[in-house]
């Protein structure tokens, strides 16, 4: 703490704070380029000058920059009062100027532009430069963001972003003078899950969204809200824009708490499943589309004289139409639950029961020792950004994993990173003898980090780890101490209200329940049962009953059997609360509405007898405590008592390949009904590591193909060797699995298959961007 | 006065180890290890041996900076990344003799208590980086460089490192990051190199030829450097001369000479018929000095009392023939080039610059971009994030007060009169040089 002088005006500031920092809290309007509260300053586009005044007879006055200045107490400045300092703010700009295009009424950020505030705030008003402007060639970058190259002010902020704190190494600052290109080598799309975030810390029209460009609006003409991100169990805060009934694009909202400036790719893009074509829009009964309101329809159908119903909610839904689709059943007398899979109820359970101390992404950033068990990129992309903020500082980051991952791939560059393959069923031992080892007096390798650490942070992948692993890594949470936090990546953005709500083993219940045949009618909303880890099971049991009523934003697999569908809102769409990973409530609103009829999630309160409406009130009030935090504010945590988990058998140590998930970060059950980012979804293909394939007797290489049987199920893939896959595993996607009707750990049968042709293959860059049809992906320009 | 660094350029190829020793050289070591670090580096002080690089700052000061208890490693980087127009004087040092180097860095190393030295050498001197190679392996072989040299306990090895180019490298932060392999931007300071160099460790950068002159202060004494000088200088100094002179070359000379002595009797004056207009004394980022200057001793203090800088000591010649517009063009023309595109003054102004003097060149120039010349000279020196701008932008303020009645002229004549023809060249270079590329 301490006060500096700005124009006479005492600024107060932190320790570590430059004098920009200070100046900005305290509302003084310095214009700054380069300087970015999450990235630093750099020095680059010495905008912020302010002249110091002489302390002693005899100085002279000097212009600094404010953003490389550290702060001490009892400096003075001028700024407005400077002479000499607008001058070589506005003198920088003026220099800008005289490459930058000045096509604001043509580009997307017109209007919402740091440039063009900073240009404006600084008074340059009249071009003196009459030379020819340089022209710089776009780059094509993928579907999700296009390059200007043109509108470059040249401040650093989207390469120090994308390498120095994402760590990415395939875009970067290329050329030298006023020749200075930030662009990847090759045209494509980028590697990194945060590469939207350039975008956002561009402050020009550089780099903007390129779905948004297709169906853009000005900014000031969007209907935005405070938000939170559906896409996964981190929560971060974000901002959708929408206009006309539709949504345009997800910005990611400042906060301090969760993820602060940044969202991934996935948060940005995965919401666009809105405007997806096959989206339900209308009122589906038999097969015929209705113009009735959604809510009447429902209401009838439940009305049915010969039902039995079940209930089902959804982890991807909010807490409220969780506990009134819970009062729901208990008024239809009906079996309920808010989970699709068996397995993932009581992997979810287990996780949430020891999440209470769960590290919030700064205290994962502040961490000086990480674990991490699963494959955390593909599944909570956020909570691995701020792994790599440790990692950057050089604190050690273990790993522990089955399937590849961008985490793990980083191991070659990444000095403090250490990768470990292993197969999932083997976690628990691992993590035994890593506590075991501890408790050794000459604890080394691995267990000496962690207990050498006075921070350490465990992170667990909740869906692919099996239960015994995620108590052993609790487990050894608590052996290390109070100092260290174990949090895990749930399944889905409110896995952790859903997991409030279910009774201990509902959904197996609910299953069963079914193929009895004691139930013969089930409401879903939100789920997408039929084509999740037991889509077998559910597939056949649904075939079964007469009426299956889906309510849904997507044209789901269950959607599509349904002999009722009812379109629900987005999460952009309607009111509610999600409860993330570490047990943090965090309300969300409505930031435009639908010009059709769909169900906004809060009427389903309607369906519901005066008594449940009581109990739905008062078991919200003793879920989330007295204070319901309002959209946009950091939710305080909640600690719930203990959950019920009932017991299931989990996979063993087979004697052949097990099948693992090799996920994908933009993936999610919503994010792939979103047009562009979907597009980029890897090929399929069967990942096996060359030394495990040797030792199974097969001959492989990049045009090799693999067939795998797997029950009465057959699916053949070309191969991805990769020493990232473990031993005695053999890693496909969500989409193999699906279609093998295979659950995690399965036993499988793997025999050569025809060959791929010799031709070589195609630059990966084709292979990494299929164009959307219709896509004018140059943006115009013609070839 | 006796030659130091040019005293084996005589041989026709440069000395193996066994000739370069039989002439005295590694002498030196003897009266260097064992000795007491702080000593010698107070004894360097003492001699006014100054930074030969360009910024003429004393060698000692800069080594007394190491910290004492400096965490390890310590590095020491030499500087051979000589690009400044008008200076070649290292390139003849590296090429005619490189065990000089190698002693000069061994004796520099031991001093600062380093643990590893790297020759940073310009990219186009390829020829004499694989001489210089090539003497480190003897200095190896000899037990000159390695563990325990000379059973001194002293251990050191010299890595040579070929620039990928760009002048900008020069700059003893952008060095330590091209030499990590990064973008060569120079860094903040602070922290100095002194504090947190080359991977983050202790790090001393000199010029080559500044620690060359290590060796023999160590043997010889202080006092002996001091009387090498002339006129208040200390030591002797490869100045340069370029430009149309007669005699154009590197000449070892007492620091302190007249530049009179030194163009007029070294480099032999100008060519026949030709009269010299102004000159820059220490390469191309050093304000103009005027004929009536010519009896400034060329040492870094008198040459700053008269408002230049002696920088490399690399003196380039303006003579009548040339306009002077058209030579301040280019000189800035050249740091626009060469600018890192890191900060937004040197990136964006210097282009800027070209075209007002394009302006002139072409014609079309007002008194308004004189004006303007003069105002974003003031604007963009003192607000860069490195010294290649000041630089830059030296030489032109230099010119505007000299040569204030040639941009009058180019207004009022719509042009040069130096040369008309040149104005379609220029016209071409505004079309295609710095302010065109890509189209």
């Amino acid at each position: 703490m301490g006060t500096l002088y700005i124009d006479d005006q005492p600024v107060e500031f932190q320790p570590g704070d430059n004098v920009l920092d200070a100046a900005k809290r305290a509302n003084i309007e310095v214009p700054y380029f380069c300087y970015h509260p999450a990235l630093g300053a750099v020095g680059s586009c010495r905008v912020c000058a302010m002249e110091t005044v002489p302390s002693r007879e005899g100085e002279q006055p000097r212009t600094v920059m404010t953003c490389t200045l550290k702060a001490q107490d009892g400096m003075r400045f001028r700024f407005a009062q400077s002479d000499k300092a607008p001058g070589v703010s506005k003198t920088m700009v003026e220099f800008y100027m005289t490459r930058h295009p000045n096509d604001c009424p043509v580009c997307d950020e017109g209007g919402d532009c740091h440039l063009q505030n900073m240009t404006v705030e600084v008074g340059h008003a009249y071009r003196r430069f009459d030379g020819q402007k340089k022209t710089y060639p776009n780059q094509l970058l993928g579907p999700l963001v296009w390059n200007t190259a043109n509108r470059c002010i040249t401040c650093y902020r989207c390469v120090r972003f994308y390498q120095d704190y994402a760590l990415g190494d395939d875009f970067g600052a290329m050329g030298s003078r006023n020749n200075v290109l930030f662009r990847r080598i090759d045209d494509g799309a980028f590697d990194s899950p945060f590469a939207g975030n350039i975008i956002t810390v561009c402050p020009t029209g550089t780099f903007t969204d390129k779905v948004f460009r297709r169906k853009y609006s000005r900014t000031w003409m969007l209907k935005k809200s405070a938000s939170i991100c559906a896409h996964c169990s981190v929560g971060c805060h974000v901002e959708p824009g929408a206009r006309a009934g539709t949504l345009r694009r997800v910005v990611p909202n400042e906060n301090s708490a969760v993820n602060q400036y940044f969202i991934c790719d996935r948060g940005r893009y995965a919401p666009h499943a809105s405007e997806a074509a096959n989206r339900p829009l209308q009122v589906k009964v038999g097969g015929q589309l209705r113009q009735e309101p959604a809510l009447a329809v429902l209401r009838q159908a439940l009305a049915v004289s010969d039902a039995r119903w079940g209930v089902m909610g959804s982890a991807r839904e909010d807490v409220v139409t969780n506990l009134v689709l819970q009062q729901l059943a208990s008024d239809l007398n009906a079996p309920f639950t808010a989970f699709t899979d068996p397995l993932t109820e009581v992997r979810t359970k287990t996780a949430v029961n020891l999440s209470l101390s769960a590290p919030s992404l700064q205290d994962i950033e502040a961490a000086d020792c990480i674990l991490v068990v699963g494959e955390l990129t593909e599944h909570a992309p956020m909570m691995e950004l701020a792994v790599r903020q440790a990692l950057k500082q050089g604190k050690p980051v273990m790993m522990l994993h089955a399937a590849a991952s961008l985490l793990a791939g980083m191991v070659r560059k990444q000095r403090s990173l250490q990768a470990q393959t292993q197969a999932p069923v083997l976690w628990a031992e691992t993590l035994q003898k890593l506590i075991s080892s501890l408790s050794q007096e000459q604890a080394d390798g691995w267990a000496a980090l962690l207990k050498n650490a006075k921070a350490p942070v465990l992170l667990g992948v909740a869906e692919v780890m099996p239960t015994a692993a995620i108590k052993a890594l609790a487990e050894l949470a608590a052996v290390l101490g109070e100092q260290a936090r174990v949090g895990f990546a749930l399944p889905a953005a409110n896995s952790f209200g859903a997991a409030q709500v279910s009774q201990a083993g509902s959904s197996e219940q609910l299953l069963e329940a079914l193929e009895r045949g004691d139930i013969n009618a089930l409401l879903v909303v939100g789920a997408d049962p039929m084509s999740g880890w037991q889509g077998e099971r559910w597939s056949k049991a649904l075939a079964k009953i007469q009426h299956l009523v889906v309510v849904d934003h997507i044209h789901s697999a269950t959607v599509q059997a349904a002999t009722v569908v009812v379109p629900s809102a987005t999460v952009s769409e309607h009111n509610g609360v999600f409860i993330n990973y570490e047990g943090r409530v965090q309300s969300f609103a409505k930031a435009y509405s639908r010009e059709t009829q769909v169900l906004l999630q809060e009427e389903l309160i309607a369906l519901l007898s005066g008594d449940a409406r009581a109990r739905v009130q008062s078991q919200l009030l003793s879920m989330l405590g007295s204070v319901m935090p309002s959209p946009g504010s950091t939710g305080s945590r909640i600690k719930p008592a203990t959950l019920p988990i009932g017991q299931l058998a989990e996979a063993v140590l087979g004697n052949g390949p097990a099948l693992v998930l090799q996920g994908w970060h933009g993936e999610e059950e919503v994010a792939g009904f979103a047009t562009e980012l979907a597009s980029l979804t890897p090929h399929d293909s069967v990942g096996i590591a060359p030394a495990y394939a040797k030792a199974l007797g097969l001959t492989l290489d990049k045009n090799s193909r693999l067939t795998i049987s797997v029950h009465n199920k057959q699916l053949t893939l070309p191969v991805s060797l990769s020493a990232q896959v473990a031993e005695g595993c053999v890693a496909v996607s969500r989409r193999a699995f699906a279609e093998l009707q295979a659950r995690l750990g399965d036993e499988v049968k793997l025999t050569a298959a025809m060959r791929l042709s010799e031709e070589p293959a195609a630059p990966s860059v084709v292979a990494h961007f299929t164009p959307l049809q219709g896509d004018n992906s140059n943006g115009g320009l013609r070839p | 006065m006796e030659k130091v660094l040019s005293r084996n350029f005589h041989h026709a190829q440069p000395l193996d180890l066994a000739t370069y020793r039989a002439g005295g050289g590694y002498d030196s070591l003897q009266s260097i290890f064992g000795r007491d670090r702080e000593e010698m580096v107070n004894e360097l002080r003492a001699s006014g041996l100054r930074g030969c690089g360009g910024a003429g700052f004393s060698t000692g000061l800069k080594w007394s900076f190491l910290a004492k208890d400096a965490p390890r490693p310590v590095y020491l980087v030499i500087n051979l990344d000589e690009s400044e127009p008008g200076s070649c004087k290292d390139r003849q040092v590296l090429y005619r003799d490189p065990h000089t180097i190698v002693e000069g860095v061994l004796a520099s190393a031991y001093i600062i208590g380093a643990d590893k030295a790297f020759v940073f050498v310009r990219g186009e001197y390829k020829v004499g980086a694989a001489k210089l190679e090539k003497a480190v392996q003897e200095a190896r072989d000899a037990g000159l460089l390695g563990d325990n040299i000379l059973g001194s306990g002293f251990s050191l090895d010299i890595d040579v490192h070929l620039s990928a180019g760009r002048y900008i490298c020069g700059e003893e932060t952008a060095l330590l990051n091209a030499l990590e392999g990064y973008r060569a931007n120079p860094r903040s300071k602070p922290p100095f190199p002194a504090v947190k160099g080359l991977w983050g460790q202790p790090t001393i950068v000199n010029n080559m030829e500044t620690v060359c002159h290590v060796p023999s202060i160590m043997h010889k004494g202080a006092q002996w450097f001091q009387g090498q000088g002339q006129n208040g200088g200390s030591g002797t100094h490869l100045f340069q001369v370029s430009g149309p002179v007669k005699n154009p070359g590197v000449f070892e000379l007492p620091m302190g000479v007249t530049a009179r002595e030194l163009i007029y009797d070294h480099a032999g004056g100008l060519l026949d018929g030709r009269k010299l207009i102004a000159f820059q004394p220490g390469g191309s980022s050093t304000p103009f000095m005027t004929p009536d200057q010519l009896d400034t001793p060329m040492h870094f203090d008198a040459v700053a009392k008269i408002g230049s800088r002696l920088g490399t000591g690399g003196v380039i010649i303006m003579d009548d023939t040339i306009c002077p517009l058209k030579y301040t063009r280019n000189l800035i023309e050249f740091y626009a080039r060469e600018s890192c595109g890191f900060c937004t003054p040197c990136r964006d102004g210097l282009p800027y610059l070209v075209h007002l003097f394009d302006k002139f060149e072409l014609g079309t120039a007002t008194a308004a971009d004189h004006q303007t010349i003069l105002e974003l000279c003031g604007l963009i020196g003192p607000n860069t994030h490195c010294a290649l701008a000041p630089g830059a932008v030296m030489p032109v303020q230099s010119a505007l007060q000299l040569f204030d009645d040639e941009f009058k002229k180019h207004i009022a004549a719509k042009g040069c009169s130096y040369s008309p023809v040149a104005a379609t060249a220029s016209q071409a270079a505004a079309g295609a040089g710095v302010q065109g590329g890509h189209h």
